[in-house]
């Protein structure tokens, strides 16, 4: 599955896009697991967000292979 | 129709009240907000680099388009938020509102910008000539949106 960041979380991270493994379906909670483990969890703090197919998400949300998940920090627009 | 644009180019207020108005008999109050770039502290900032997430931004801000229309009985709704390299005094952001009467229209552009601030998926960089650094969220943006939702 493709995980897209972006701003700092993309900076930090130094990649703007990853693939991993996943077996449908599953909770965004354990996709942050899985990332967590592959780059430490000072990356993915408490207050770190995510979107699944372009909206907000949560822990609990849960996708598949074909969803389009992204991780970035609280916005800062306007 | 609402107007709904992230883009790269400044923004004029009077051409822009002006199509969202768009001569309409039942529009009896507009109200306009502009977000700036400002100094933090005085020659602090040099420019400011807008990013965001191209897919989801437009979707985001009709959502909130729509949930403005579900409280408030609105007539056309403009939101333009720029992207890339600003510089302090640049305008980053305009929503304007308009409305039969004047309380929707001003509590609406409240709303919409309390949203956008919590919900768009833009971030902004600050570039010194010392350095760079992402601009942190604020705890009061969250809090300025809760008020809608009490």
């Amino acid at each position: 599955m493709k995980i897209l960041y972006f701003a700092s979380l993309k900076e930090n991270l130094n990649t703007a896009h990853d693939e991993i493994n996943i077996v449908s379906p599953v909770s965004i909670s354990s996709i942050k697991k899985q990332l967590i483990e592959k780059y430490g969890a000072q990356y993915f703090p408490d207050n770190i967000m995510c979107a699944v197919n372009h909206e907000m998400a949560n822990e609990s949300t849960k996708v598949c292979e074909s969803d389009e998940v992204a991780f970035f920090p609280p916005v800062t627009g306007g | 129709m609402d107007k709904i644009v992230v883009q790269t180019e400044d923004f004029d207020l009077t051409t822009e009240v002006s199509h969202t108005r768009n001569n309409n008999p039942q529009v009896g109050a507009i109200v306009s907000f502009i977000g700036t770039v400002r100094e933090l502290h005085p020659g602090s900032i040099s420019s400011m680099t807008l990013e965001h997430y191209p897919e989801m931004t437009e979707k985001s801000l009709k959502s909130i388009v729509t949930e403005a229309r579900e409280r408030w009985d609105l007539q056309n709704v403009t939101i333009i938020h720029r992207i890339g390299e600003l510089k302090v005094n640049d305008q980053i952001v305009l929503v304007v509102t308009t409305s039969k009467h004047r309380q929707a229209a001003f509590e609406s552009c409240h709303f919409i910008m309390d949203y956008l601030k919590t919900d768009a998926p833009f971030w902004k960089k600050e570039s010194t000539e010392q350095k760079e650094e992402w601009v942190e969220s604020l705890e009061s943006d969250d809090e300025q949106k809760k008020r809608w939702q009490s």
